[in-house]
């Protein structure tokens, strides 16, 4: 095989293969639908003593082509919860309120994770253990009511749901 | 003892009138002791009472999580110690951290001389039942890992020694009539040697649990 031959083989060869890889390691994008767009993933809870607490993570995407937004949540399991945010500020970590709605524009998500922002499930009915399962309602401008159920976990070793 | 204002307030520090200095001396000496005396003992004093995040000179009398007298930190000198600052209605911080350091407690080549003290930063919410409740709800083995409270005078003085900065915050009603408050709060966790001297020093909803059980192995 003369060089020519192998340059074409190399080409037929390498041009597809680096098509494969560009097409692997590009982030993936959000389908967009014209309706339904929110989909919630990745839910979990942490432990709380009933009466305190709990924590709950996950993420909330629209795949929808317009903004919609998280206008209001609820859940057996708590009577108040609301989406907080950490922040770090005059040397300390500062718990802030996000008020509703929270807007998540096409193709954004709210990504929620131990640290930052959260949802915070006060004056737990009851206490829930590792293990326990919650419901929440989460109510969007557009999508509507969504139910999603999680399981308490901690972050080294979180449910999959 | 939370809020701002009693949080900066310093030792007042007042100077005896000297009336026992005699005729034209009498101002020399006043402007020797204030130009050299005062501020030295002011240094000497106010050094005294400013330590580093983490150190203590006095003893503090506690209760963990079983309702057990505990003398901090005296009763832990000959064991390495591992202190961090919870709550027990913090929904966030306080989880990364102890989850963090239950982590690092697995890896540690040998535990039994090691242990974990989590002291209260809400000493006026967190009976010893709480505590226990927030330990047996993640699981964590309080053989050795203590979970700190106390009276509330106790407990603010033992944090204020330790310089640690908080404030109540985020108060809100709650569905009972209540009050629902949260406390802002810086997170250190501060590796102590069985001497008592503080040998690392890690942010808590930063610590890499691997880095925290490696300097825990390597004291001696």
């Amino acid at each position: 095989m003369n060089y020519r031959n192998r340059q074409g083989w190399s080409l037929r060869l390498g041009l597809p293969l680096l098509a494969l890889l560009a097409a692997c390691a590009a982030p993936e994008q959000p389908q967009l639908h014209p309706t339904g767009g929110i989909r919630i993933t990745g839910m979990w809870g942490t432990p709380g003593i009933a009466g305190r607490v709990s924590a709950a993570y996950g993420t909330i995407t629209n795949h929808g082509t317009e903004p919609d937004s998280l206008v209001a949540i609820s859940s057996p399991a708590a009577p108040l919860i609301e989406v907080h945010q950490m922040v770090e500020q005059d040397g300390m970590l500062r718990m802030r309120g996000m008020k509703l709605p929270v807007a998540i524009a096409p193709g954004d998500s709210l990504a929620m994770a131990p640290g930052g922002t959260h949802l915070m499930l006060m004056e737990l009915h009851q206490s829930l253990k590792l293990g326990d399962s919650i419901t929440l309602h989460l109510s969007f401008a557009h999508a509507g009511k969504q139910e999603v159920r999680f399981q308490i976990g901690n972050e080294q070793n979180r449910p999959q749901n | 003892m939370m809020d701002t204002a009693s949080m900066s307030k310093q030792p007042t520090f007042v100077a005896p009138i000297n009336n026992g200095l005699l005729g034209a001396s009498r101002n020399v000496w006043e402007s020797t002791l204030a130009a050299f005396l005062l501020p030295l003992m002011a240094i000497l004093f106010f050094g005294g009472c400013s330590n580093s995040v983490g150190e203590t000179s006095r003893v503090y009398k506690l209760t963990d999580e079983r309702g057990r007298t505990v003398t901090f930190p005296s009763d832990y000198r000959g064991r390495k110690l591992v202190v961090s600052y919870i709550y027990t209605h913090c929904p966030d911080v306080c989880i990364v951290t102890t989850t963090g350091l239950e982590k690092a407690r697995k890896q540690l080549a040998k535990s039994d001389d090691v242990t974990f003290v989590s002291i209260t930063l809400d000493p006026r919410r967190d009976d010893t039942t709480a505590l226990r409740q927030y330990a047996e709800l993640r699981g964590i083995d309080t053989k050795n890992w203590h979970f700190l409270t106390g009276p509330e005078s106790t407990v603010d003085s033992l944090l204020d020694e330790m310089s640690l900065v908080r404030r109540r915050s985020f108060i809100e009603q709650s569905q009972t009539g209540g009050e629902l408050y949260f406390i802002d709060h810086d997170d250190p966790v501060v590796l102590w040697d069985r001497k008592g001297e503080i040998r690392a020093r890690f942010k808590g909803t930063e610590l890499n649990p691997d880095d925290v059980s490696q300097a825990i192995n390597e004291l001696p």
